[in-house]
């Protein structure tokens, strides 16, 4: 694969391969368990903001339509979580190319924001209030698992940036 | 030319850069639409969506099969790590067990001899033996709304819908999924899962229940039925879905709340084992639909031309 394929396919084959990371038997107990949908939210959200051009909408719809049917969870249900995902990082693009630190707290928001409409749908779909303990338990151990993902995502952005134009982006 | 054109040095572009509404197509409120049609298709448990859902989940499980290859020593790494954390309570542990298991041991070959004897006396017809198949887990689907893994075995390895699965520890659930090369086991902790179970010494009969927690539990108890903790829950083979007398854990906790604490670990599944086991009653009604179609040959009686022959 060359390198500018690569480039254009990196955020799609990492919110797969996240996507499929997530249904594998990881041996964790089924209440700490929540966290691992929600690690394709860290690349949808993070290729949102760097290279939203190469994130089509159609592509984190379908990784979430994969992950339901490989949960045997109600069709649609993460479509429509990712779906979220992929438009709070679209409503924070303008912002993302400010400071770290202000990339970290939209990150942090659109986390916790994604968790509520998790709890929010899945306690409409059942029609009574979810219990919410695993959901926040879940957002927090994502968090976590962001401080590994986040680095080895921006180490395939960046690694493309710098020998596509590394002398003209030198100084911007 | 081309080069200045790249987005990313944004050397050539007019104007304003593309706001956030551009960004949101048209696509995007027709996907959230069809994410909410299916979800809607999914509440009414439409036969068709089950069907290719599992088709779908079938295509994917060479996929999955080979992405647990790389990923198999680091869940080994992190189940030594964890063992080793807990070594010196797991040694204790083990000491009191194997103390407990000698005795035992002696007791149920005196048993095994007895019942023996006893069975020759009385005539009794022996329970058949289960065939079985060992298969991996490959996928955890378990999440909010189901409690299911998904095994590396389906209709090439002879597994049908409905067969039950188990583990050295006892019983993971039983198959209602069935793919070539797959199968989705259904477990006792899934909201939809009713196992009919036998409790204690005294065989109190009930069903025992899942609600997507980790302990199920106990329903359809007799008023006067006494439980306490610590009492055995096996199967009961009563409906013909799992044979009688397979372990599945012990009252849990307070006795009053009958939920059931489950000796497999269902989170550290790696290997079981799918029983080879025919519902009987299926079979009578089979035999009994297939009886007319055919006319028994002269001579013989219905008794004679019933016996199955067991599978290899």
């Amino acid at each position: 694969m060359t390198l500018r394929a690569l480039q254009y396919t990196a955020p799609i084959l990492s919110i797969t391969g996240l996507t499929l990371i997530a249904v594998l038997p990881w041996g964790l107990p089924s209440e700490n368990r929540f966290f691992l949908p929600l690690l394709p939210i860290i690349a949808i959200h993070y290729w949102g903001l760097r290279r939203p051009e190469t994130v089509p909408e159609w592509s984190v719809f379908l990784a979430g339509l994969v992950l339901d049917v490989l949960t045997q969870g109600p069709l649609g249900y993460w479509a429509l979580i990712y779906l979220f995902g992929y438009f709070l990082g679209a409503l924070c693009e303008p912002y993302g190319r400010h400071s770290q630190r202000l990339r970290v707290g939209l990150f942090a928001a659109a986390l916790m924001c994604v968790t509520a409409a998790a709890w929010l749908l899945s306690s409409a779909y059942f029609l009574e209030f979810a219990d919410w303990r695993p959901y926040v338990s879940g957002a927090g151990y994502a968090a976590i698992a962001a401080v590994i993902i986040v680095p080895l995502l921006h180490w395939l952005s960046t690694a493309n940036d710098k020998r596509d134009n590394a002398r003209f982006a030198r100084g911007v | 030319m081309a080069r200045l054109k790249n987005d990313k040095l944004n050397l050539t572009r007019r104007g304003a850069p593309p706001s956030e509404s551009s960004r949101l197509r048209v696509i995007l409120p027709i996907l959230v639409f069809v994410a909410l049609s299916l979800m809607l298709l999914s509440k009414l448990n439409h036969s068709a969506l089950a069907n290719a859902r599992w088709r779908i989940a079938e295509l994917m499980s060479p996929v999955l099969q080979a992405a647990m290859v790389p990923l198999e020593p680091l869940i080994r790494l992190r189940r030594q790590i964890s063992a080793q954390i807990d070594t010196a309570g797991e040694l204790q542990r083990l000491r009191v067990d194997n103390q407990k298991l000698s005795s035992w041991e002696w007791r149920a070959r005196e048993l095994e001899r007895k019942l023996a004897k006893l069975e020759a006396l009385s005539k009794t017809v022996g329970e058949p033996k289960i065939d079985f198949i060992i298969a991996r887990v490959i996928a955890d689907t378990s999440g909010a709304f189901v409690r299911s893994v998904v095994i590396g075995a389906g209709r090439q390895s002879d597994v049908r819908t409905g067969y039950p699965v188990v583990n050295a520890d006892g019983l993971i659930g039983r198959v209602v999924e069935i793919g070539r090369g797959s199968a989705r086991v259904l477990l006792p902790t899934d909201l939809n899962s009713r196992i009919p179970v036998i409790v204690g010494n005294k065989n109190v009969r009930a069903i025992l229940a899942g609600d997507n927690g980790s302990q199920p539990r106990l329903t359809y108890l007799a008023q006067d039925a006494v439980i306490s903790a610590g009492d055995e829950v096996s199967t009961s083979g009563v409906g013909g879905i799992f044979p009688r007398g397979l372990r599945i854990g012990a009252v849990a906790g307070e006795a009053t709340a009958g939920r059931v604490k489950l000796r497999a670990d269902m989170d550290e599944l790696e290997y079981v084992s799918v029983l080879f086991f025919e519902n009987p009653e299926l079979q009578l009604i089979d035999e009994k639909s297939a009886a007319p179609a055919r006319s028994p040959p002269a001579g013989s009686s219905a008794g004679q031309s019933s016996q199955k022959e067991p599978r290899k």
